[in-house]
């Protein structure tokens, strides 16, 4: 079933192709590439883990969308059943880390919720860059398999 | 499905304080000695700003360090860096016919 998230995705990275089913890699995909959406999917998977225990009844995902968007994105059902959703985009300018949510919020990271978001990229981008695209963190060379 | 009681277990979530999470926190401490440990290259200090420029894969970011720049915002500068080097990898996974196969 599509998400909300995953439609932004669709409007963030212009592809209309709508990702395979959340989390998981696409199937009967012999000699075809990856799409955008799809790499983005499998690197959520791994940003959701970077925080944590995820509490029963929540969704999370954090991703990097391009070289200067980050996305966190929280759904949870509240007391009536309710879904309820936040996210929370964080661009990289020139001045520094802006944080903007719904409401027209937005203000630059600082202090340690800025701390916290370095190492928390720092930590998604070894991750991905090692165990999604098989590739040395500081380098950018192919792991040897 | 929500947890019973969920209203009060589990307070709602605000992405404003996710990156205020106690878990966070450790992780921070506990990656921050493992990493400077194990690649203290990518944790530069100012000084060392233009060799951490040999690291970036994104040609443009390479471009851009300077070492003034690196010391007005170094926090811009490292995550322009990550931002670059996954968009460089994506694009690269993209255009590999045979996906992430491994």
């Amino acid at each position: 079933m599509p998400t909300i998230l995953s439609k932004a995705i669709g409007l963030l990275t212009g592809s209309e192709e709508k990702p395979s089913d959340w989390l998981k890699l696409p199937k009967k995909r012999p000699l075809k590439s990856l799409t955008e959406p799809d790499l983005i999917n499998l690197e959520a998977e791994i940003g959701a883990q970077l925080f944590g225990p995820i509490p029963k009844g929540h969704s999370r995902k954090f991703f990097n969308v391009d070289k200067t968007t980050w996305i966190w994105h929280e759904e949870w059902l509240d007391q009536n059943r309710k879904l309820q959703s936040a996210t929370t985009r964080y661009e990289v300018q020139d001045a520094g880390i802006l944080k903007v949510q719904a409401g027209s919020r937005y203000n630059y990271l600082e202090g340690q919720e800025l701390t916290n978001f370095m190492t928390a990229i720092n930590v998604y981008y070894e991750r991905v860059m090692r165990e999604l695209y098989h590739r040395d963190p500081d380098t950018g060379e192919k792991l040897a398999a | 499905m929500p947890p019973s009681g969920a209203q009060n277990q589990y307070p709602i979530p605000q992405s404003i304080e996710a990156f205020r999470l106690p878990e966070i926190v450790n992780l921070n401490e506990a990656v921050n000695a493992a990493y400077n440990n194990l690649h203290p290259e990518t944790s530069p200090t100012y000084d060392q700003a233009p060799q951490f420029g040999e690291y970036a894969v994104g040609a443009a970011v390479k471009a851009a360090i300077k070492p003034e720049t690196y010391k007005k915002n170094p926090n811009v500068v490292d995550a322009s860096v990550i931002g670059n080097n996954l968009a460089f990898a994506r694009k690269e996974a993209t255009q590999d016919q045979f996906g992430l196969a491994a």
